[in-house]
């Protein structure tokens, strides 16, 4: 069963002086964390050991530098983002800062958690605005979170701070600049989502001359209650419907279904909500479902059901069926499927041929076999007969 | 986008706008200056040319022997027994006599029976050929093996040695080579039997020992190191039979071919500064063989030795050409970048500089925060004078916000402070970053900080062979070098390339480093500056205040634009200098060149060379002495040059000698407009009544374009500013070429002489002569170069006199006519942004500034610091630790006024542990011997005495002791002069004194003998200082007090000027006059004459 949800997240531009932090390889940095990980800390004896060739006070320095740039605390211990850089070793990506007039290009959007930083350009204008262009920001992008690029996949940045001097407000400019789309692929069968962001943005610098940046975003991936959310959907968006968690299906209205053959046939039906909702994650704008379980929500619904499957299989292949071949041919209808976890019966031979009377083939097919049967059935074998074994799908 | 930066460092956002106002103001003409230099040094492209000469030099090469030779008596041989009678046992006790060889005994040591013939071993050898008598029979002997002996030989664990050669049998034993070093008594197995040979010393040898290398290239080994102008190749194989392994210093293996500079004919007579200089002593990577870069004639420097003015180059240059120094523009686009970031994209740690933009006496000065120290690392010893004032300047400095800045006149102990700054920010946790404007200066703070009690790790960005070899190791190549060479054998970075594992090793080493040092010019290499490749020119020079304070030595030898560079990487500005020394060296070709091509911001010309030329010449001939009765000037120019002069001489009447404008008539081609002073070349043919004017103007004025037909015409009777026949036209035997030299031959001398320089010109023909080669050699941007160097070297002088006449002469430069974009306004504002760009040092500016009546913008930059903040910030050092008090008494009471420069209390207690004891006959520390020379570049007879005293010095340390003292070990003595051709003089002397023609240091014993310039000399010090004034009637730029400071401050112990005292006695410098008469005055065999009264 697969969702694709969709919507439009406003882009905005900031423009402001900020110390950044771009990642880059460093693999001297890596190897350190690396080998400071078993103690969980960075000490002058593990970058003599393993960096040899420096003195105690270059490794002292360089011991401030990682802390300057954030893998490792005042004591020593690494950061999360040490202990990651240690994990991967000569393959680490270090922060080095830098400050500057940056625009940030951000979205806003529940989804984001907040504000989402998408893409960082340097701004190296020579072209001067005015001071009375300046305003204060107020929302800004969150600051020491790792964060890749939508436009260049392989850049990752971070802010670390926005310099003020005697903590005045933060001035820059803010803009907005469109829409992107947001897409999200949800696996509920693998429980896994997939979320990225669609469009372009404008290029960077002055002079763009209308050109854009096709965004290039690598999916990421949200841990959500997936069958929660279902039990919402159809709770807020499909009528006559309850979401079955435990079996993971969407209990239905046979009259809701009824007009479907795939559906009744497959037990999955596709559905397209408006507006819905993930909580915690915002608003979309529509989610396409494809391939839901589906099961009849009443007994009724289920016998219904089960009937409509009958009366298709014998329209299907018109002949002779033995009131033992109609039982036997029911239960296969019935057996393995939600059907069968209703009571379900046979009809009678009656409302068969009732139900037939105007399909001559099917009708003659049922009641020849009853009516010149050598044997002749008992009146209880004609009646409503209970499947013999029931709830089993 | 520079208002964003502002806004982030504005403590408000009200005064924002008016920080980027004062900035953009206060860095405009910086910027205006920057343009200017580099689109001079791309037009010019290279400066100075030098010729040169091959300069073999031996490399010392260290050898190794990879064999051992040791001999072994000779084996005995084995012989068979020819005609020896059948049977008969041969006796062992006789031995065989030889009688082919009269007789000679030799003893059978053996004798076996094989079959029917015995074997005998013998003592010593014998021939095949010998006459054998033995016991009483007649035989002969044929050795059982003819093949050369063969030895075997193991180790003694049973390894075989490979055996290289086996020499002939000489006196009983056998000499034999194998491969690899033995000790020296080895225990072998010799054909099978264990014995104990004595391993030869393989450079031991009575004589030479010729040995070849791989290429057969002939070598001469005598001891372990082979001194050799060519390094052998591979392995050496000496005719011994032992191989050699080669080993040179790295920096002595690179190949490549030494070239000697030589000192430019054309240098200046007057000149302080030898233009070799500036291939030796900046950061050059390559020098041209044309004036213009080519790659065919492009050569890499690859090594410098600065005191010997040779360079090693990638290859040899052509013969018979010169060398031409790249006119480098990296470190100006630098300093652009600098000022442009200041300006427009200053970061918050700039906050700072900014400040120092600002109006002063609107800025916001922080005070500096308290400091208390509580333990101090190199001024421990309270008593020493001056350490309480060191002290406060650390704390001050480790206090201040922004900037501290210490004044340290010579001997102060400014070394000891910066030093004790460093380890008290070390130990803090900070990073600093120092810089000076020489290598010595840095050099000398960084040996006195490694390995002391605050471990620091430094690293010295520069060129290798510009470090001191004490510091070498902490060169950042070096450094890297050694650091990958560690890295590339362990596992850990095996998956790395080399390039990959050298880049994590720089890095690592950056970031590791505490201390980060380099010249003002050298730091500009350091990885941090690099510039990002997609930003290219417009790079800011700082993304990051990588270093908390920058500490600047020499400050008073470096301009503003160069501090700005390093200053950009940190948060606060430590400044030391001392500006009553010598400022920045302003380099004259640089300025010149600006002056020449003056632009705007926008790189359009403002003042063409046509326009400058007629200046010049306006300047020149209007002035006193010249423009006179009797001398009238036929002035031929090119005819944009004489538009512009007409011009000039109408638009400023009076040129302030009490004269009118000068006359002039103009020959113009076509037809003339008598209201313009102008007469037709056909007029002139035609002989018209106008053309008698001719016969009594000042000035007649001819285009190069018609001279040739005009000079038939002309009177005789008129001078001429330049030779016509070269380039104009005018034939050789054209009769007003006779006529006038006629009229120059028999017109009577002036009686009114004109005098200029030291010179008196009465003749007509001196004064042509004079004149002509004035116009031939000098330009309008050096005759304005040299007056605002001279006047910016006269400010602390007490020559009014002097500076006026500089200031009067610049101002009869100035173009009179032009616009607002080259009349006189504008390009008096570009001299003025030129002047107060390229000549103060940053130093001076924030201490005195550059005068209010020249800053057009207020700011420290222009007017100092306001007097509040100043006293804050600033330090000075008034002990000097240095000379004796009878060298420091002149310069304390004549530069600082007794301010500074007082006796410390530990020059005592020197000089009593040294017994400096030479030439006690001079009664005075500071002497004069008074010397009569001849004029001229050279004056030799002032070098004579210099090498007089200079022997009798060394006869006296022949017999004294070396200086008890721990450094340096050696008396220390320096010849220096002001001049470069008087230097170089002087270095003939010494180099006939002590053989051989090395270039600057002599070393004898326990006596080191320099020779330099005083401006080369700053911030070195010597035991005995011998000084020569050279000049013998004219002051030349001795007037400038600074020099005059460096040149008598330099010496510990004993100061010997030697020049023409009577002259300087009078010579209306105050400066001198005091230096003349209240030095002692003394004759080189020791008569002292009683010292003349103030």
């Amino acid at each position: 069963m697969n969702g694709i949800l969709e919507t439009s997240v406003p882009v905005e531009k900031i423009t402001t002086f900020a110390e950044m932090a771009w990642l880059e390889l460093r693999p001297e940095l890596g190897i350190l964390c690396q080998a400071a990980r078993p103690a969980g800390k960075l000490d002058a004896p593990v970058v003599e050991k393993t960096l040899p060739g420096l003195a105690r006070a270059g490794a002292e320095n360089l011991i401030s530098w990682c802390r300057a740039v954030g893998l490792c605390y005042s004591d020593g211990r690494l950061t999360p983002l040490g202990d990651k850089a240690g994990e991967l070793g000569a393959k680490a990506v270090c922060p080095i800062p830098e400050q500057g007039v940056y625009t940030f290009w951000i979205s806003t959007h529940d989804f984001f958690q907040g504000t989402r930083l998408l893409h960082v350009d340097r701004v190296r204008s020579e072209r001067d605005g005015r001071l009375a262009e300046l305003a204060e920001i107020g929302r800004l992008p969150s600051q020491n979170v790792q964060t890749r690029s939508v436009i260049e996949p392989s850049r990752w940045f971070e802010v670390r701070s926005f310099p003020r001097a005697d903590d005045q407000p933060v001035q820059g400019r803010r803009e907005e600049v469109g829409m992107l789309t947001l897409r999200g692929n949800i696996d509920f069968s693998a429980g896994t989502t997939a979320w990225q962001l669609h469009g372009e943005l404008p290029a960077a610098g002055e002079d763009r001359n209308g050109r854009t940046r096709a965004i290039d975003m690598k999916a990421e991936s949200v841990a959500l209650d997936l069958n929660e959310l279902l039990a919402i959907w159809s709770r807020e968006h499909i009528p006559n419907t309850v979401w079955d968690k435990q079996r993971r299906r969407l209990l239905v209205q046979w009259s809701d279904v009824s007009g479907s053959e795939d559906c009744i046939k497959t037990f999955r039906a596709d559905f397209t909500l408006h507006n819905v909702r993930i909580p915690k994650h915002g608003m979309f704008t529509s989610v396409q479902l494809s391939d839901v379980p589906i099961a009849p929500l009443s007994p009724d619904d289920a016998r219904r059901w089960a009937a409509h499957r009958l009366h298709k299989e014998l329209l299907r292949a018109p002949r002779y069926w033995s009131r033992k071949e109609v039982t036997s041919m029911f239960e296969k209808q019935v057996q393995g499927t939600p059907l069968a976890e209703h009571p379900q019966w046979v009809p009678s031979q009656a409302d068969l041929l009732k139900e037939h009377a105007n399909s001559p083939s099917v009708f003659w097919g049922l009641a020849a076999p009853v009516d010149l049967s050598p044997e002749r059935l008992g009146a209880d074998q004609l009646l409503a007969l209970p499947l013999r074994s029931v709830g089993g799908t | 986008m520079r208002q964003y930066h502002f806004s982030a460092l504005a403590e408000h956002p009200g005064i924002a706008m008016s920080l980027q106002t004062q900035a953009q103001e206060a860095m405009r003409p910086f910027r205006r200056f920057l343009t200017q230099a580099i689109h001079t040094a791309k037009e010019r492209q290279s400066k100075y040319e030098v010729k040169w000469q091959p300069a073999p030099r031996e490399v010392e090469v260290t050898l190794t022997a990879l064999d051992s030779a040791f001999d072994i008596p000779i084996p005995p041989v084995r012989y068979r027994l020819i005609d020896w009678p059948s049977g008969k046992e041969p006796n062992l006790n006789e031995p065989l006599v030889l009688l082919n060889r009269r007789g000679q005994n030799v003893r059978v040591t053996a004798a076996n029976r094989r079959g029917n013939e015995y074997e005998i071993e013998t003592e010593s050898p014998v021939s095949s050929d010998d006459k054998i008598y033995w016991e009483g029979e007649f035989c002969r002997v044929e050795p059982t093996s003819t093949e050369r002996y063969q030895p075997s030989i193991k180790d003694e664990s049973g390894r075989p040695v490979v055996v290289r050669q086996v020499d002939p049998p000489a006196e009983n034993r056998i000499r034999i080579v194998v491969e690899g070093v033995l000790s020296r008594v080895a225990t072998v197995r010799l054909d099978g039997v264990l014995c104990e040979v004595h391993i030869q010393d393989p450079f031991e040898v009575r004589s030479m020992i010729h040995a070849v290398d791989e290429n057969d290239r002939p070598f001469k080994i005598n001891g372990r190191v082979l001194r050799t102008i060519e390094i052998p190749t591979g392995t050496l194989k000496g005719a011994n039979g032992i191989r050699y392994k080669a080993e040179s210093k790295k920096e002595e293996r690179r190949p490549g071919a030494w070239v000697e500079l030589l000192l430019p004919e054309r240098v200046d007579d007057e000149a302080s500064v030898d233009p070799r200089v500036a291939f030796c002593d900046g950061e050059i990577d390559e020098v041209w063989t044309e004036k213009q870069k080519r790659t065919d004639s492009t050569f890499r420097v690859k090594r410098v030795d600065r005191e010997r003015y040779q360079l090693l180059l990638d290859r040899l240059p052509p013969g018979g050409s010169s060398l031409f120094l790249p006119a480098e523009t990296a470190s100006l686009h630098k300093q652009r970048r600098a000022v442009e970031q200041l300006s427009k994209a200053p970061l918050p740690h700039h906050r700072g500089l900014i400040r120092l933009c600002e109006n002063p006496d609107r800025a916001r000065w922080l005070s500096p925060e308290p400091v208390h120290i509580q333990e101090w690392f190199s001024l421990v010893d309270e008593t020493r004078s001056g350490t309480q004032e060191q002290r406060r300047f650390v704390e001050k400095a480790l206090g201040t916000h922004d900037v501290a800045i210490l004044e340290g006149p010579p001997g102060s102990g400014k070394t000891t402070a910066i030093c004790e700054i460093v380890q008290q920010l070390v130990k803090q946790g900070k990073r600093v970053l120092m810089c000076a404007s020489t290598h010595v200066a840095i050099d000398n703070v960084l040996e006195r900080l490694v390995g002391g009690k605050v471990p620091i790790d430094a690293v010295r960005v520069g060129q290798l062979d510009k470090v001191d070899s004490n510091v070498q190791k902490w060169q950042i190549d070096e450094r890297v070098e050694s650091l990958f060479a560690t890295w590339r054998e362990l596992p850990t970075f095996q998956e790395f390339g080399d390039g990959a594992l050298r880049e994590m090793a720089e890095r690592t080493i950056v970031l590791g480093a505490n201390l980060t040092c380099g010249t003002t010019m050298g730091i500009l290499k350091h990885p941090l500056l690099a510039t990002r490749r997609e930003e290219g020119g417009s790079a800011p020079i700082s993304t990051y205040p990588h270093f908390d304070v920058l500490l600047m030595d020499e400050a008073s030898k470096t301009l503003i634009q160069e501090f700005l560079v390093p200053a950009l990487l940190a948060h606060r500005q430590i400044i030391v200098g001392d500006i009553h020394q010598l400022p920045p060296f302003a380099d004259r070709a640089d300025l010149v060149a600006n002056l020449s091509s003056i632009v705007d911001e926008q790189e359009r010309q403002v003042f063409d060379e046509s326009h400058q030329r007629a200046c010049l010449l306006r300047h020149r001939l209007r002035r006193s002495g010249i423009l006179r009765a009797g001398l009238r000037w036929l002035i031929v120019e090119p005819a944009t040059v004489l538009d512009y002069l007409v011009r000039e001489v109408q638009a400023n009447p009076d040129p302030g000698n009490g004269r009118a404008l000068p006359s002039f008539v103009r020959i113009v081609r076509g037809r003339a407009a008598s209201q313009k002073q102008e007469i037709s070349l056909a007029q002139l043919q035609q002989r018209d009544v106008n053309s008698l004017r001719l016969a009594a103007v000042d000035w007649v004025l001819v285009s190069e374009d018609i001279i040739a037909e005009a000079a038939p015409y002309l009177p005789g009777n008129l001078l001429f500013t330049s030779e016509l026949t070269f380039r104009k036209n005018v034939p050789e035997n054209a009769s007003l070429l006779f006529r006038q030299a006629r009229w120059v031959d028999r017109a009577p001398d002036l009686n009114d002489p004109v005098r200029e320089r030291g010179k008196v010109r009465s003749k007509l023909s001196d004064v042509q002569a004079s004149e002509r080669s004035f116009f031939t050699e000098h330009t309008w941007a050096g005759e304005v170069a040299w007056r605002l160097t001279r006047a910016h070297e006269l400010r602390w002088s007490q020559n009014d006199k002097e500076r006026t006449k500089l200031k009067d002469g610049i101002g009869s430069l100035l173009p009179h006519s032009g616009n607002e974009r080259d009349g006189e306004a504008a390009v008096a504002d570009h001299l003025g942004d030129i002047s107060d760009i390229s000549l103060p040092s940053i130093l001076e500016v924030l201490q005195e500034g550059i005068g209010e009546e020249r800053a057009r913008r207020l700011s420290s930059f222009t007017v100092g610091l306001p007097e509040h903040a100043r006293v804050k910030r600033f330090e000075v050092l008034t002990y000097q630790h240095r000379m004796h008090p009878e060298i420091s008494e002149f310069a304390r009471d004549t530069f600082y006024h007794g301010k500074a420069l007082k006796d410390a209390n530990t020059i005592g207690a020197r000089d009593k542990d040294l017994k400096w004891n030479w030439r006690p006959d001079f009664r005075g520390r500071r002497v004069w011997v008074d010397v009569l020379g001849g004029k001229g570049r050279v004056n030799e007879e002032e070098v004579r005495v210099m090498g007089d005293f200079v022997r009798d010095f060394l006869e006296w340390a022949d017999g004294e002791d070396p200086p008890n003292r721990k450094n340096p070990t050696y008396w220390e003595v320096a010849c220096l002069t002001f001049y470069v051709r008087q230097e170089e003089a002087l270095r003939e002397m010494l180099a006939g004194i002590f053989g051989g023609k090395p270039r600057f240091r002599y070393q004898n014993r326990h006596v080191e003998v320099v020779c330099g310039t005083v401006d080369r000399f700053q911030g070195r010090e010597a035991d005995l200082v011998l000084l020569s004034m050279r000049n013998v009637n004219r002051v030349g730029f001795l007037d400038s007090p600074n020099r005059l400071n460096v040149a008598v401050t330099r010496a510990r112990q004993q100061l010997v000027v030697i020049g023409n005292q009577q002259y300087f006695q009078s010579c209306n410098v105050s400066e001198l006059e005091a230096l003349a008469k209240s030095t002692h005055v003394v004759s080189f065999n020791g008569t002292s004459t009683q010292r003349r009264p103030k």
